[in-house]
């Protein structure tokens, strides 16, 4: 009686978990069937931050938009930057809701959906020492954050000047205030914010840096390709255009490379963004 | 099955990521590693004293903040105290060390451990003999001639062995410098490894740095209980002569 | 022994004297010296002797201030001790005291343990202390042991570095705290003889002992102090041989 009790139970829960499986029939295979699990941050306002308890942000809001067109539920993990694509190689994460730079090195670990965007960084330094570009700042300190693909591109345009990483944007913002390092490169929508948030900061160059994508695991090529999908389709009847007005306002143009990727994606309404506030 | 193995093999020991970490986890992370501890032990060391000398204090007023100091550092997170100092200083405006990190790192890391320090102090201090003391007085000696002669010298052979365990702590707390913000040359063994660890998206460099941590704690952990079982041992028989 | 004769000079009944003025102490609720008025007259040896507990080693200890009295005086010749403001660590190199633990410093050698206080407190150069430091081990029969340290030696060689440590400060008055009571008894003798040469050299003594032979010969009064009194006082023969009170009666019964 027991043996047959436990037998049933045994046998239920082989079911459920070969339902797993079988769920992938129409949405494509995650880490947990029926979810999609994306990576945060919690401090990189406007692109992916934590507001009232809950994660938001122009990319949270896209990926939003893609799981729906999966048809997959979103769950926000909080990770920090460094931890990320170990996560998604890992299976511990599915992608990633920020700005992720496509490098060789990552590239070679995960692969990337198409560009949510062009990587732009931009020089926050304080408006009483202000910092006019990167080139020419020798002997310098700028805040980086820890193993930020821009590490690498910043010593090939300016190697005198001294790059100081940092775990998290909080912590080089309040160095940069107390004058601990003379200047910090960041997206350059986390940089509008940041001048906006702290009046003596000023956002000067504009360094591009590659390709934004958003990471997936080598052994997903379905969710890849479905991602792709769901992207090429936001991007195409303006879900992409209205979040990006009514993340960054109209002052940040949308990267015209975007445009040429992808063909059709409508421009912003001229008054768009005042209707967005 | 071997996969799997394969899989958590490769995730955590790759041989080819270990070795490629190792040279600057030895050449810039070991020295920075092993420079931070000492500046943070020195710092801890000498408020340590300072405030193991107020606890004992027959002074109420100067007793009970030394206590209270070692409670609050003793009862706060180490990320948070570092966090609070290393960031807050300068932001509070008292750049004491410029925009050296090192400076508040140490600081911090040395506030921490004072605290500790001023703990294992205070018992040696106590563990000195009365008797040791009063003749000391007795000769003529003054409260501070007998500390620095008698009890110091006497305090410091039974403190030597929780004081170097407390220092494979600091080693292990220096890690957290890389919250404060780290240039490419000052980065300790942690940072490196986890610099590392990120762009290979592989664990294996942070096993690397594992590796010669535990090459730093292990031996001087035993080495120190050694130590310490020979001071008790000569502490017992010796008190059995004595009486 | 070499430094005798030299002290010999002063001669006896011209040391300082220590004089307890109605002295009273109490640990907490415990009254342990209660009125005590004792002259212990200089160049002379006065011996306490009574039970455990009875307070003998407090008043020794009161006459170095280890322990302060809660009211009452004492005077060394003629300064009070225990005034306001008396300057306890220049009283206490007046005072010599020896420890039934001997307490010699146990991370020092012989010599350092002798000739610290002398460098420290009298300032002397190392060389100069060590000399005297030398010259007092000698005294006491230890020449040749100075590099040792206290660990290596018996207790009988330990106490009489302790007596050498006090004696290297040239005190007016010394204190011996039960000084054999932790010997091997094949070890007492070589101590109670340096304390009898030094009581022969006119060194003013308080000696707290339970060696009553040592007391019958050596000490110029015997005291016998019983639950924080002293009951009983006197030379030693009238002290051992015709004792009044009947507590001191009943005490020699059971010591002798």
């Amino acid at each position: 009686m027991i043996w047959s009790r436990a037998l049933l139970f045994f046998s239920f829960a082989l079911a459920t978990s070969l339902q797993v499986n079988a769920a992938v029939a129409d949405s494509p295979e995650t880490n947990v069937a029926g979810e999609l699990r994306v990576a945060y941050r919690t401090d990189d306002k406007p692109v992916s931050f934590l507001q009232d308890g809950k994660p938001t942000g122009f990319l949270i809001e896209l990926v939003d938009d893609i799981s729906r067109r999966l048809g997959l539920r979103v769950t926000y993990v909080s990770t920090t930057f460094a931890a990320m694509v170990p996560a998604v190689q890992n299976h511990q994460l599915d992608t990633a809701a920020f700005g992720v730079l496509v490098t060789p090195k990552r590239k070679a670990v995960v692969d990337f959906t198409t560009p949510v965007g062009y990587g732009q960084a931009q020089l926050v330094s304080r408006r009483n020492a202000p910092l006019a570009a990167i080139e020419g700042a020798d002997g310098k300190t700028v805040a980086v954050t820890t193993a930020s693909a821009l590490i690498p591109l910043l010593q090939k345009i300016a190697p005198k000047v001294t790059i100081k990483e940092f775990p998290n944007i909080a912590s080089s913002t309040n160095a940069l205030i107390a004058a601990q390092v003379d200047g910090l490169f960041t997206g350059n929508a986390t940089a509008g914010h940041l001048v906006e948030q702290h009046p003596e900061l000023t956002a000067t160059q504009t360094v591009e840096s590659g390709i934004n994508a958003l990471p997936v695991a080598k052994d997903r090529p379905k969710l890849l390709a479905a991602m792709n999908q769901a992207l090429a389709s936001a991007m195409k009847d303006g879900t992409f255009t209205r979040l990006f007005v009514k993340w960054n306002g109209s002052a940040m143009a949308i990267p015209q490379r975007l445009f040429s990727d992808y063909p059709g994606m409508p421009q912003p309404a001229p008054d768009a963004a005042h209707a967005a506030r | 099955m071997s996969e799997g193995f394969h899989r958590i093999f490769s995730t955590f020991f790759d041989p080819g990521m270990i070795v490629q970490a190792l040279p600057e986890v030895l050449t810039v992370g070991l020295p920075n590693t092993l420079l931070l501890s000492l500046f943070a032990s020195a710092i801890g060391i000498a408020l340590g004293l300072l405030v193991a000398a107020g606890l004992l204090s027959g002074y109420t007023s100067v007793r009970l903040p030394c206590r209270g100091y070692v409670d609050i550092l003793r009862g706060l997170p180490h990320i948070l105290t570092v966090y609070l100092i290393g960031q807050g200083l300068p932001l509070a405006g008292l750049a004491i060390f410029g925009g050296n990190t090192y400076g508040y790192a140490a600081l911090a890391i040395g506030l921490i451990e004072s605290a500790y320090f001023a703990e294992i102090f205070r018992a040696g201090f106590q563990s000195v003999e009365r008797g040791q003391v009063e003749a000391a007085r007795s000769t003529g000696m003054t409260r501070l001639q007998t500390m620095r002669h008698i009890i110091i010298p006497q305090g410091a052979r039974r403190v030597l062995p929780p004081l170097t365990g407390q220092f494979i702590l600091v080693i292990k707390a220096t890690s957290l410098v890389y919250l404060l913000g780290l240039t490419a040359s000052q980065r300790e063994m942690f940072a490196i490894a986890q610099d590392a660890a990120i762009n290979n998206a592989n664990l294996s460099p942070l096993t690397a740095a594992g590796l010669v941590y535990l090459a730093l704690t292990i031996p001087t952990t035993y080495a120190v209980n050694a130590w310490d079982r020979r001071i008790r041992g000569a502490r017992s028989t010796h008190a059995v002569e004595g009486d | 022994m070499s430094e005798m004769p030299e002290r010999r000079q002063t001669g006896a009944h011209h040391g300082t004297s220590v004089r307890f003025d109605r002295v009273n102490k109490s640990f907490g609720r415990v009254a342990v010296l209660r009125d005590i008025v004792l002259e212990a007259p200089g160049g002379v040896t006065t011996c306490i002797v009574g039970p455990s507990g009875s307070g003998k080693s407090t008043l020794l200890r009161c006459t170095n201030l280890l322990e302060r009295p809660e009211s009452g005086r004492i005077l060394l010749g003629e300064i009070e001790i225990t005034a306001a403001g008396a300057n306890v660590d220049a009283i206490r190199t007046r005072v010599g005291m020896v420890f039934q633990h001997f307490h010699l410093f146990s991370h020092l050698s012989v010599l350092d343990n002798v000739s610290l206080a002398l460098r420290k407190v009298r300032r002397m150069e190392r060389e100069q202390a060590e000399d005297v430091a030398r010259a007092k081990l000698a005294a006491v029969a230890l020449g040749g042991l100075e590099r040792r340290r206290p660990s290596d030696l018996s207790g009988g060689q330990q106490q009489r570095v302790a007596i050498a440590r006090a004696l290297a400060m040239e005190p007016e008055v010394m204190l011996f705290d039960e000084a054999t009571s932790a010997l091997d008894p094949e070890l007492v003798k070589d101590v109670l003889g340096v304390m009898r040469d030094l009581a022969t050299a006119g060194m003013t003594m308080i000696v707290v002992t339970h060696e009553m032979r040592f007391a019958r010969e050596v000490a110029g009064q015997v005291v016998f102090i019983d639950q924080g009194r002293i009951l009983e006082l006197g030379p030693p023969d009238e002290f051992f041989d015709r004792p009044r009170h009947p507590r001191l009666r009943h005490f020699l019964e059971k010591v002798l």
